[in-house]
């Protein structure tokens, strides 16, 4: 391995993420989850389940330092495009370790580059890019036989994204035969990497909006680590399996390429300690999009994403250079094609769907109350509050069985709007003279606002105009197909 | 590099570029996404390959035809079609169950 290799690697990585990263508000594209990272950094106050406490504390502390587009620039780009860099790098010196042979390590590092899903989560404000980071540097380590350094990288990875739970606890389980010197590593993970989470628990004990969470109290926990994950983590219904696998077909076929060729062999036997390691990486990733309801759960697909390009690097070493040239050739016509296509800036433009929303916000008169559902809309909101722009939130949750226990309490508390529910609440904001907006996706709130207007026919309950929403709205469900209602007519047959 | 590995080539990087379209729009979030079946069927893919798994080799051992085989390779055969019949029926009848615009 030439000297200088590794550093050319990880400038020209770390160039390319930055040049495609998008420079402004962005959390429609790709994620929605950058408004809730972003407006729980800023306030501080309870983000989605279940947490990410090292994130928000690293975004916090930039956001000290920074402010408003700076803040999203900066966490950009060294929570993002920096950590994603790193890995590419160190999935060139994995591959290097395991080979001994430079082409297979830049081909390998070539299609981490290439691979879209990468990009995507690499040039937003995400936590993946920073995770995965870790995960790929404990695969490093634990290589190079640093059992203490591997459950330090892994405890840091889980304290930044709970996915890296799971597979930390796979890999501790693959070390069965040689269990003992793995038990100091173990509480070394815990302390790092579980303990963290204890953040969590502060932040619902402060005096922050109840929103995603409420006190620190016991129906609050069961909610807060029950409500969302049981109800989408592997409860895909068998009839989605085959539109799944095909969705998944869609966006790995253009995200590895021609590299699927040298992953098949190296995936190929034999099968040691280290190469099981990252099947169980890649296993575990995929498993989770398979059996997830939510379909934007393709971003999980990233964790298994240097797993495939290190297998990818092993499957070379047992074929001729040519392969590798062909390969390398591949991914770079995907890095261009993704950087023209998957540029998160231009996306961003082509579709400002958060930038509008943001603007609008700005629009408003100071002082207006703001009706929005839970979500991206909810953490928009908050977001530009934090900014210091005066609107009172009224925020609902998504369904009926979804319950913000503490947040009426909140408002009362803050703004003296009081109300059981959401119409009470914009019932008594418009008694107390407030202008009232509806603000987000449409057909999320139709249903208080179709009420609402229907109770009373008061016009200052408008809607900001230019809003659809998250979803298209020609994608939302609107009725069931007779079909489906008599296949549930048979099921309920069935039943009795 | 062997003919075959060309023809493989080849077709991967076709195959690339039809999938390109759809793929960044799903990573867009520009394709409709919002008619999952929700339904109460949370049986998930593990069951549905446990069962597979374990019904393979006794179906392999079964079948005249494959006796040529290795029992690996056997099992391996019937799970493959297994799971490709199971797939075509899911499609068949979950498609008019899935939401329409």
């Amino acid at each position: 391995m030439k000297k200088h290799t590794v550093p050319i690697i990880g400038a020209s990585a770390f160039g390319y993420y930055c040049a495609l990263s998008a420079k402004s508000w962005t959390w429609v594209f790709v994620s929605s989850d950058s408004g809730d990272w972003l407006a729980c950094s800023n306030w501080w106050m309870v983000p989605q389940p279940y947490g990410s406490p090292l994130y928000i504390s690293l975004a916090r502390l930039i956001g000290l330092i920074t402010s408003g587009n700076a803040t999203v620039i900066t966490m950009t780009i060294l929570l993002s495009c920096l950590p994603s860099a790193v890995t590419v790098m160190l999935v060139y010196l994995i591959v290097h370790k395991l080979t001994n042979e430079t082409w297979p390590a830049i081909t390998s590092a070539l299609v981490l580059l290439g691979a879209g899903i990468f990009l995507t989560q690499s040039t937003i404000l995400e936590e993946y890019a920073l995770a995965i980071c870790f995960c790929t540097l404990a695969y490093w380590l634990y290589i190079n036989n640093r059992r203490m350094l591997t459950a330090l990288a892994l405890g840091l990875g889980t304290a930044v994204h709970i996915f890296i739970l799971p597979i930390a606890v796979f890999w501790f389980a693959l070390q069965w035969r040689e269990w003992k010197p793995w038990l100091k590593p173990a509480g070394i993970f815990v302390l790092t990497g579980i303990l963290p989470y204890s953040l969590i628990l502060i932040l619902m004990g402060m005096d922050t909006p109840r929103l995603l969470a409420g006190g620190l109290n016991r129906q609050s926990l069961n909610e807060y680590v029950f409500g969302i994950g049981g109800t989408i983590v592997g409860n895909l219904s068998l009839f989605e399996a085959p539109y799944r696998l095909l969705a998944i077909t869609k966006i790995l076929l253009p995200s590895l390429g021609l590299a699927f060729v040298p992953l098949w062999y190296g995936l190929k036997r034999p099968y040691d300690t280290k190469k099981l390691v990252l099947l169980m990486i890649v296993t575990v990733s995929l498993w989770y999009h398979l059996t997830s309801l939510d379909p934007v759960s393709w971003t999980f697909i990233d964790f298994g994403l240097p797993a495939i390009a290190i297998l990818c690097g092993i499957g070379l070493n047992k074929l001729t250079l040519k392969h590798a040239y062909a390969a390398a050739v591949g991914a770079l016509i995907l890095m261009c094609v993704n950087g023209a296509f998957l540029n998160a800036n231009t996306l961003t433009k082509e579709r400002p769907l958060a930038t509008t929303y943001y603007d609008e916000l700005y629009a408003l008169p100071d002082g207006s109350v703001v009706v929005t559902n839970a979500g991206a809309y909810s953490l928009g909101l908050f977001y530009v509050m934090s900014e210091g722009k005066d609107l009172t939130p009224i925020v609902y949750p998504y369904s009926d069985t979804w319950n913000f226990p503490d947040y009426s309490d909140w408002l009362k508390d803050k703004y003296g709007i009081v109300g059981h529910d959401t119409p009470g609440l914009v019932q008594d904001a418009l008694n107390k003279g407030y202008d009232v907006y509806f603000a987000g996706a449409k057909w999320r709130y139709s249903k208080v606002a179709q009420a609402f207007q229907i109770a009373d026919g008061d016009d200052l309950v408008r809607e900001i105009k230019g809003l659809t929403g998250l979803w298209p709205e020609d994608a939302r469900p609107v009725e069931s197909p007779k079909s489906y209602i008599r296949w549930n007519e048979i099921l309920d047959g069935l039943k009795q | 590099m062997t003919k075959k590995h060309i023809i493989v080539y080849a077709t991967l990087g076709v195959l690339c570029g039809v999938a390109y379209p759809t793929g960044r729009a799903i990573m867009i979030r520009q394709e409709p996404f919002g008619y999952l079946i929700v339904s109460n069927l949370t049986l998930n893919y593990i069951f549905l390959f446990m069962l597979v798994g374990a019904v393979s080799p006794w179906i392999a051992s079964r079948l005249p035809l494959l006796k040529r085989f290795k029992k690996a390779t056997a099992s391996g055969i019937v799970m493959l079609t297994l799971v490709c019949v199971l797939l075509i029926v899911f499609t068949l009848v979950g498609a008019p169950m899935r939401w329409t615009q």
